[in-house]
Parts: C-alpha cells; structure tokens; sequence
C-alpha cells in the first residue's frame, strides 16, 4: 500500500467514524427530545386539570342568573376537549394506557359536568366541590402514573 | 348518518330546549327517536363538535331510556363514529349514561 491509499483509508475511516457519532448523536437527541416533550405534555396536563377544577368549583358555588356563569361554562367545555385531545396524543401509542387514562378522564369530566350543568334555573350545588377535587388528583396521579409506564426511548430513527 | 356538528350544533349543552339551541332533548325528539321509531338504524359521528358536557349526553341518550326505549334496542340501532383526538371517550360516556340511566330505572321499578 503506497503512501496516498493509506492517507485516503484513513480519511475515509475518518469520515466514516465521524458521520456514525454524528448520526448515533442525532438519534439520541432526537430521543431525548421526545422524552421532553412527554414530560412538558404531563406538566401542561397537570395545570389544564387543576384549571379546569377551580373553575367547576367556581361554577358549581354560584346560583344560575349569575352572570359569569355562561363564560366559566365555556371555559370548562374548551379545557375538558383541550386536555382529552393531549391526553390521547400522549398515550396514542399505548392503548391499555390510553384507556387507563380515559376511564379517569370521564369520571373527571362527569364530576364536573353532570346533572345539571348548563341547565338554566339551577340552583348552586356547592357540595360537588369534593367529588371534583378528588377526581381531579386522581386524574393527575394516573397521568402521572400511566406516564411512568411508558417505555422510554433511548432512539429514534425517524 | 347523523353528523352531530353538521345537523344539530357544533356546540352541545344543555338539557332542556330552555337551555338554549343545542339542548339534550331537542336532539333526543328531533334526531334519535325518529330513528328508533322508524326501525332503521343510524350512524351518530361526533366529530367536529367543540366537546360534549355529561347533562347533554345523559339527556340525549339516558333520556331515551326513561322514554321506554332498552340499552339494547338502543344500542342496535345506533352506532358512533369518533376520529377526532380525544373524542373516542365520548362514546364509552354514552354507554355509560345508557347503562346508568337503564339501572337507575331498574332499581325504581
């Protein structure tokens, strides 16, 4: 092997080398960031669920002329559809999670929602406020829960 | 096929028509027993709605319940369709009601 095939060997194992860390790099990190990004939709759950829980807590307390009513209405509605469509997102991939989710997801939505909610005339019933805390801290543990059991990546290719 | 944003209200609530356009009852009278009444069956996509509060789903459907209708005569007639993100849980609530609605009946009777 003369003096010019060893240098381009070389060069080219060089390269090789380089775009291989760089590749396994890429992945990696592309890996991570989706773990981040989990954990960013957890955190973002989290804070929709006590949102969308004062609120009904509000609503629940106040008699049906009170005008704020239809605006908090309107603001539980847009969370509850808002934090199913990120809890399915999250959990697409792992169906027993995804349902695990959803059972609790629909215990929260009918403590908040059910009876008369939306019903012109009601009168206040303050004292849904603790089936609606506790379903509440029940959805964020199973979030958090469900969260911890989904396999972790440590690569992605596409 | 019964597109509940297209032919009813892209923004369900309510129970009674004095709640307002979009009520439990109207959709009930005006869509779900024409359908049951007829023999035929129906399909009920619940896309494209901004959601569904449980007052409006258990006036819908556990209402048909305490008209005389059965879970399983409901359930034969109607099938769901539900592909937007998140909604697919609306369908498991509307068993629910169903199902709530039939043994609260039951444990009266």
């Amino acid at each position: 092997m003369d003096f010019w095939q060893t240098v381009f060997a070389a060069g080219l194992g060089a390269f090789i080398a380089t775009m291989g860390k760089s590749w396994l790099t890429h992945i990696v990190g592309v890996a991570k960031l989706d773990e981040s990004l989990r954990d960013y939709d957890v955190g973002l759950a989290k804070k929709i669920i006590f949102e969308t829980r004062d609120l009904a807590v509000e609503y629940w307390q106040l008699e049906a002329d009170d005008e704020k009513l239809p605006v908090i209405d309107a603001a539980v509605d847009g969370r509850l559809t808002f934090l199913g469509q990120l809890l399915e997102r999250l959990f697409a991939a792992e169906t027993l999670l995804l349902r695990r989710i959803n059972l609790q997801l629909n215990k929260f939505h009918d403590a908040v929602t059910d009876g008369n909610f939306g019903v012109s005339g009601r009168t206040a019933e303050p004292n849904r406020a603790k089936r609606i805390e506790i379903e509440s801290f029940k959805l964020a543990h199973e979030t958090v829960v469900c969260r911890r059991k989904m396999p972790r990546k440590f690569f992605r290719i596409f | 096929m019964i597109k509940i944003a297209k032919d009813f209200s892209e923004f369900p609530g309510g129970r009674y028509p004095k709640d307002g356009d979009g009520n439990g009852t109207d959709f009930r009278e005006n869509h779900l027993v024409p359908v049951l009444n007829s023999g035929e069956k129906a399909v009920i996509d619940l896309d494209g709605a901004q959601g569904y509060p449980s007052s409006f789903l258990e006036e819908a459907f556990g209402g048909l319940v305490r008209m005389g209708f059965t879970a399983e005569n409901i359930f034969d007639t109607f099938s769901f369709v539900a592909n937007d993100p998140g909604f697919k849980r609306f369908i498991d609530l509307i068993r629910q009601h169903i199902e709530r609605a039939t043994s609260q009946l039951e444990t009266a009777n």
